[in-house]
């Protein structure tokens, strides 16, 4: 009798979750531009997560499920589809893509709409640091000032005691050049001899690299994204070997096809990238969860052959606190989740384990200990340095 | 005035023609001003137009121009890095664009502004007195869905117009229009700056269509006077307006300060040109008529005179002198025309009087006029005797042709015939005759008749007549003959063929008279008697024969032909006969028989079957080629091979060579009883093997039906049927075996099953039952340890059983084969199985990572098992090693062990069982299966697998 009714109540709840309306996500990134792997990698990252939490009866009795919506990078395209996305109920957060002056220009409005604004990937120290209370952008991802204190670091242990800034003429490049000049009075990182910035969408690099070289640079902090980068790159290879200098790279190169425009220049020329996250490590079980997800959504069996896997596990690990901090709230209403991701409790996720992701004062959850420096295989895949055992490179002579 | 004028002009020929001519001149003066006037005025305007036209391009070109710099300049602007990065960085855009584009003027001098909007119509940047992104209309939707620049008019806060561009910024990645450049464009300036430069008047700049409130643009007020001209200008560019127009004004004309002068001009040289005219024209017209009057004097006195020989004029020149050579020349041709008169009556009278025919000239009553000699002489009559007579004295009234003759005379003005006529003497004659009707110079009709005797000709015709009759007959004759008939002269050309001539080939007697007699010969008529045909015509020789013709519509006949010669008095050959008969229908019956002669002997001999036909007393008759062949090949003497005349029944079969003596007893008998007709058929299989291979025969023996009597023997090779028959024998005492391995299989898996499920939970269910038991008891008694204790125990029990279970269920069917496939299955098994065991399992694979079908996973993977489960329960091993092959076909399991090994021949049954069980199921998908092992040296297992294509 009880075993039936036992039988009754979990079909009851099977059927609700079935016949309950979807609790949705919203991913608005860069979908639509050629040759970026970044808006796909966060989506398996998301759809992984998701379907783990599906799998396991769903939250709140509800299927999670991905609204999609591609704004190739641009503000404006940005903005309409938050309106969008916003505009339905059964939408609880939005999670965005690689680009930061796309959420630094979103920032007014999250907060006038009020939606929890989830950030896998974009860097920029003002996306958190935003001044709005509440906070409604939660990051679990890299942040400039901890990438450029680990850049220069790296560029200092490879000999370089003089670096030049390659930036980005964008918000982006700007909140990096700030997180620079932050620190560079600090005695151990090497000194910042000159800056230059490019444009998106500029045809050459040669220009501002050689400016560089010519104030005396021994390495380039390079914060650009895969497009810029591959120019630079092959521009670089072409020159004689003693003006190639080693470049250690912010990771927006690693979101695309970076590797496939520079692999010939890669084999002339050094280039380190900041990562916070590798398949290639002894993981959490979350990270072999996400692992054995991974290669059973894309058929992929490789770990080497995921592209940009840090989109992929921040996304996934951000599906999963929103998932927790739904069941916390006990409740869709997006003030509520908001709350309730400022005061989740310790979360074992695939980027390590986190005490306490959110607090209403941190918005990011990870923190500069889970930064390292990686280098692109003979196969594009990014294999984490070892800081003990790496040879380090001495800085060209000249 | 009028008056004076009319009675001076009247005066004389002269006067009339001075005012006729004045009257011509004045109006020629008039009809040429009116046409220089207007053409003086046409080509004034022409030229004004030119002037309009040639300013109103101009001021156009002022217009269009330095739009179209701002164009280029804007669409370079837009191409820009630092837009497209402006767009997509949108904090960061007041740092250099927002300067950049505030101080950004265009290189022209009317006043511009230029700005950067996003693709929902916000302003990133622009210059100071821009007004705004215009999002309102289509034309910025328009232009992020194609990209293609647009020109609108807009109106500034101030109520001015403005020509605004809009082209698209792309994005630096994607390359999609993200972004929209604006540049606007004061129109009054641009208006204002072409009107000083061409120093107009007027100019304005219209919107159409017209009916709209806003169609006046901008410019000046116009003046009250000139000519205006329009130009569209802005051709198709502007969005949202049909056209935009440009209007100028030209000053006023200067034509009519030209007129008067001109018409004074005109005036005067027309009087004078009056004057001179009117005294000229009567000073010459006098001295054209005076020899006018001459003329008409000399013509006057001819006249009274008759005399036709007067000099009449000495002027020999112009219209009056080919008036006095006309009059010449008539008086001149009426002189020759009486000379004419006479020679013509001269030579009618000729012809009357010597005429060989005689000629009657008669009133068309029949009164008789005038006869010439010849007539004279022809009828007996003399001139006077004639005119007393009427036509009854020289016709034949009973004559039937007579009043048809004189009707058709009447009707067509001539007759020509035959008629007969009478003598004086009353005597007939038959004459022809032609006879008209003509009008006499009176006006009086009269008749011409001409006659001439034909009395011999008639003779001739009526003998050539008879002649002709009797040949009609001959023919007749002739053709009625039931064959055909040709006739050809010794010149061989056809001279005559009758009707049945005509009915068998086709041709008419049109077709064939005078052509060669050798027209019916075509391709296939056989040479050789062409050849014999032509030697007979030359030798004047019979000829008789069949051959090959071809009729009109080319079709084939076989025609028998007999041709004679036939010869005159003299003995020379006149002509010959040919009779032809169409023996088509026989020939072709011939040749039917012949064709199913040949049939039945090809069907005979085409027959698979070996077929002997026996007389009554079984001597061979005939023999088909299955005979022949078969006993060539078994080496049987010539004699055999064509088997014709032997005695069937002391042979046994054709194949006696061969080992079939067995049953030749049992076959003569058969067939002599049906030779007997003692039996309707008599049949026998019978093996008859050559030394290379197996062959069995199926003879028959029927009995002929005809009067002789005797019989049809075939041997039939039955050699297949046989072979199928042993093989489907073998094949089900296969499956029966491989069902009696089936049950035996399945009965070891439910005792393996039983035997697991009662080894593995039944202890620990005992065992629970028993804590339970205790558990029981020590909440009876409240001994909260002793409780705690029997949780413990029980939920240790619980998991322990619950593993049990899931090792067995993995046993039966491991999930990872489902959703991880083969290779993971294997791996997760040998973990198992290498810690159950303690056997050191080893697994080499290629992994490929692809899927095999599911069929055949489940069964590699059971072959697996099977071989792993032995090598646990018989090989005593220390190592296992698989190595496993699924990327490309052959796949291949390999399972190596160094255990204690056995003789496969002496295999226990339980072992024995499970390589059976693995041996089928290889063979189920067409693997093969093969097992090596020594007592001592281990066991290895080898199953391959060609293809998919053996899985059912």
């Amino acid at each position: 009798m009880r075993k039936s009714l036992l039988a009754l109540s979990f079909l009851l709840l099977l059927t609700q979750a079935a016949i309950g309306q979807t609790i949705k996500l919203g991913i608005d990134a860069e979908f639509g531009i050629p040759g970026s792997s970044s808006a796909q990698a966060i989506q398996l990252g998301a759809q992984v997560a998701i379907n783990e939490i599906n799998a396991a009866g769903g939250v709140l009795g509800r299927n999670l499920e991905i609204v999609l919506k591609d704004n190739r990078g641009v503000p404006a395209r940005a903005l309409n589809n938050l309106q969008n996305l916003a505009a339905d109920s059964s939408v609880v957060a939005i999670m965005c893509g690689k680009f930061s002056p796309v959420v630094i220009a979103l920032l007014p409005e999250i907060h006038r709409l009020q939606i929890p604004y989830l950030v896998p990937w974009a860097a920029a120290d003002t996306i958190t640091d935003n001044d709005y209370l509440p906070n409604f952008v939660f990051r679990l991802s890299l942040r400039d000032d901890w990438a450029m204190q680990k850049m220069l670091q790296h560029a200092s242990n490879i000999g370089a005691r003089e670096v030049g800034l390659l930036l980005a003429n964008s918000e982006w490049g700007r909140s990096n050049l700030r997180a620079a000049q932050g620190i560079s009075n600090v005695n151990f990182y090497p000194k910042i001899v000159a800056h230059e910035w490019f444009n998106w969408g500029d045809e050459s690099l040669l220009f501002q690299y050689q400016k560089l070289l010519a104030d005396g640079a021994q390495a380039i902090i390079l914060v650009a994204n895969e497009r810029e980068g591959g120019i630079l790159l092959n521009e670089m290879a072409a020159l004689p070997p003693s003006q190639r200098l080693p470049v250690v790279a912010h990771w927006g190169i690693t979101a695309g096809q970076f590797f496939i425009m520079a692999v010939d220049a890669l084999k002339t020329v050094h280039v380190d990238v900041v990562q916070t996250f590798s398949f290639l490590q002894d993981g959490t079980s979350s990270s072999k969860r996400l692992l054995a997800g991974t290669m059973r959504m894309s058929g992929n069996r490789d770990p080497r052959k995921i592209a940009s896997p840090v989109g992929v596990a921040h996304a996934y690990d951000l599906v999963h606190l929103l998932a927790r901090a739904i069941r916390q709230a006990g409740s869709t209403d997006r003030e509520k989740i908001r709350h309730a991701l400022e005061s989740l409790g310790p979360y074992s996720g695939a980027t390590g384990n986190l005490k306490r992701p959110f607090t209403p004062q941190r918005h990011d959850a990870l923190n500069i200990d889970m930064v390292f420096m990686a280098r692109f295989g003979p196969d594009g895949a990014l294999e984490p340095l070892k800081t003990d055992g790496h040879k380090l490179i001495p800085a060209p002579t000249r | 005035m009028f008056a004076a004028i009319q009675q001076w002009r009247q005066k004389s020929l002269a006067n009339a023609f001075a005012i006729q001519a004045s009257g011509i001149v004045l109006v020629c003066v008039l009809a040429i001003s009116l046409v220089s006037l207007s053409l003086i005025y046409w080509m004034e305007r022409q030229a004004e137009n030119a002037e309009l036209n040639r300013t109103i391009d101009l001021a156009a070109e002022r217009l269009e121009h330095p739009v179209n710099i701002v164009e280029t300049a804007l669409s370079n602007l837009s191409l820009s890095s630092m837009f497209s990065t402006a767009l997509l960085d949108s904090a960061g855009r007041s740092a250099y664009i927002r300067p950049f584009l505030l101080s950004y003027a265009f290189p022209i001098s009317a006043t511009t502004r230029v700005a950067l909007c996003d693709i929902n119509g916000d302003l990133v940047a622009g210059s100071k007195e821009f007004a705004g992104c215009d999002i309102a209309t289509n034309v910025f939707q328009d232009l992020i869905t194609d990209g293609k620049t647009r020109r609108t008019l807009a109106r500034a806060s101030d109520g001015s117009w403005l020509l605004s561009i809009y082209t698209g910024v792309k994005a630096a990645y994607g390359g999609t229009i993200e972004g929209v450049a604006v540049a606007q464009i004061e129109l009054a300036d641009l208006l204002n700056q072409a009107k000083a430069e061409l120093n107009l008047d007027f100019i304005q700049l219209y919107k159409l269509p017209l009916d709209q409130g806003d169609k006046f643009l901008t410019g000046s007020s116009p003046p009250d006077s000139g000519d205006s001209r329009s130009l569209p200008v802005f051709r198709g560019q502007i969005t949202g307006a049909t056209s935009v127009e440009l209007t100028i004004k030209s000053p006023p004309h200067r034509y009519s300060e030209k007129l008067l002068t001109l018409l004074l001009g005109y005036c005067l040289a027309t009087i004078f040109l009056l004057m001179q005219i009117l005294i000229w024209v009567k000073r010459s017209s006098q001295t054209l008529v005076v020899p006018l009057l001459k003329l008409r004097d000399q013509a006057q006195t001819i006249a009274l005179s008759g005399e036709l020989s007067l000099a009449i004029s000495d002027n020999k020149m112009g219209e009056i002198g080919e008036l006095a050579q006309s009059f010449e020349t008539m008086l001149r041709t009426i002189a020759q025309s009486k000379l004419l008169q006479q020679e013509l009556e001269e030579r009618f009278r000729l012809i009357f009087e010597k005429s060989g025919e005689a000629i009657l000239f008669a009133w068309p009553d029949g009164r008789i006029e005038l006869a010439n000699p010849e007539a004279m002489k022809l009828f007996g009559l003399t001139q006077e005797e004639f005119r007393q007579i009427n036509r009854g004295g020289v016709m034949d009234l009973g004559d039937p042709r007579l009043l048809p003759a004189l009707d058709e005379r009447q009707r067509t003005g001539i007759y020509r015939g035959e008629l007969r006529c009478r003598r004086k003497n009353g005597t007939y004659f038959p004459v022809e005759v032609v006879s008209s009707v003509f009008v006499d110079s009176y006006g009086q009709q009269r008749t011409s008749s001409f006659f001439r005797d034909i009395s011999e000709r008639k003779a001739i015709e009526n003998q050539l007549k008879n002649r002709l009759t009797e040949i009609r007959l001959r023919e007749k004759a002739l053709s009625a003959v039931s064959q055909g008939v040709l006739i050809c002269g010794p010149d061989r050309l056809t001279s005559f063929v009758n009707e049945e001539f005509v009915r068998i080939t086709g041709y008419t007697a049109q077709d064939i008279l005078g052509q060669p007699c050798n027209i019916l010969q075509g391709i296939d008529s056989a040479p050789e008697t062409i050849i014999q045909i032509r030697q007979a015509l030359e030798k004047h020789l019979p000829f008789h024969g069949e051959i090959l013709n071809y009729r009109k519509d080319g079709s084939p006949f076989w025609n028998e032909l007999s041709i004679t010669p036939v010869f005159d008095e003299s003995g020379s050959l006149s002509q010959f006969v040919g009779v032809q008969r169409d023996i088509t229908a026989r020939k072709n019956t011939e040749k039917a028989l012949r064709a199913s002669q040949v049939l039945i002997s090809t069907v005979f001999n085409s027959l698979d079957e070996i077929v002997v036909v026996l007389d009554a007393n079984g001597s061979i008759v005939a023999v088909n080629d299955a005979w022949r062949d078969f006993a060539q090949n078994n080496l049987a003497p010539e004699s055999i091979c064509q088997g014709l005349g032997l005695n069937y029944l002391t042979t046994c079969s054709p194949a006696a060579e061969g080992d079939c003596t067995d049953e030749s007893g049992e076959a003569r008998d058969g067939l002599a009883a049906v030779l007997e007709r003692r039996k309707e058929l008599f049949e026998l299989e019978y093996p008859c093997h050559s030394p290379t291979e197996e062959r069995w025969f199926k003879m028959r023996a029927l009995p002929l039906r005809s009067a002789e009597g005797g019989a049809l023997v075939l041997h039939e090779n039955i050699t297949l049927r046989k072979r199928l028959e042993s093989e489907s024998r073998e094949a089900m005492r296969h499956i029966t075996r491989l069902s009696r391995h089936l049950v035996a299989v399945q009965e070891e898996a439910r005792r393996r099953l039983a035997a697991e499920l009662h080894d593995m939970t039944s202890p620990n269910l005992a065992a629970i039952g028993i804590n339970l038991e205790v558990a029981t008891i020590a909440l009876q008694e409240g001994n909260l340890v002793e409780l705690a204790a029997r949780n413990e125990d029980i939920d240790a029990l619980i998991q322990e059983t619950t593993e049990n279970i899931r090792d067995i269920c993995s046993d039966l069917r491991p999930p990872a084969l489902d959703y991880a496939g083969l290779l993971p299955a294997c791996e997760a098994y040998i973990d198992r199985f290498s810690k159950r065991f303690r056997i050191k399992t080893s697994l080499e694979s290629d992994d490929s990572g692809t899927r095999l079908p599911s069929e055949m996973e489940s069964i590699i993977f059971r072959i697996f098992q099977e071989a792993l489960t032995n090598v646990a329960k018989h090989a005593r091993a220390n190592t296992v090693n698989v190595q496993l092959q699924t990327t490309n076909y052959p796949l291949s399991l390999l399972i190596s062990d160094d255990g204690c090994g056995f003789d496969p021949k002496q295999s226990s049954p339980d072992s024995g069982l499970g390589i059976l069980n693995m041996r089928d199921m290889s063979e189920f998908l067409g693997g093969s299966f093969s097992i090596q092992s020594e007592t001592g040296k281990g066991t290895r297992i080898f199953v391959q697998f060609p293809s998919t294509k053996g899985a059912p």
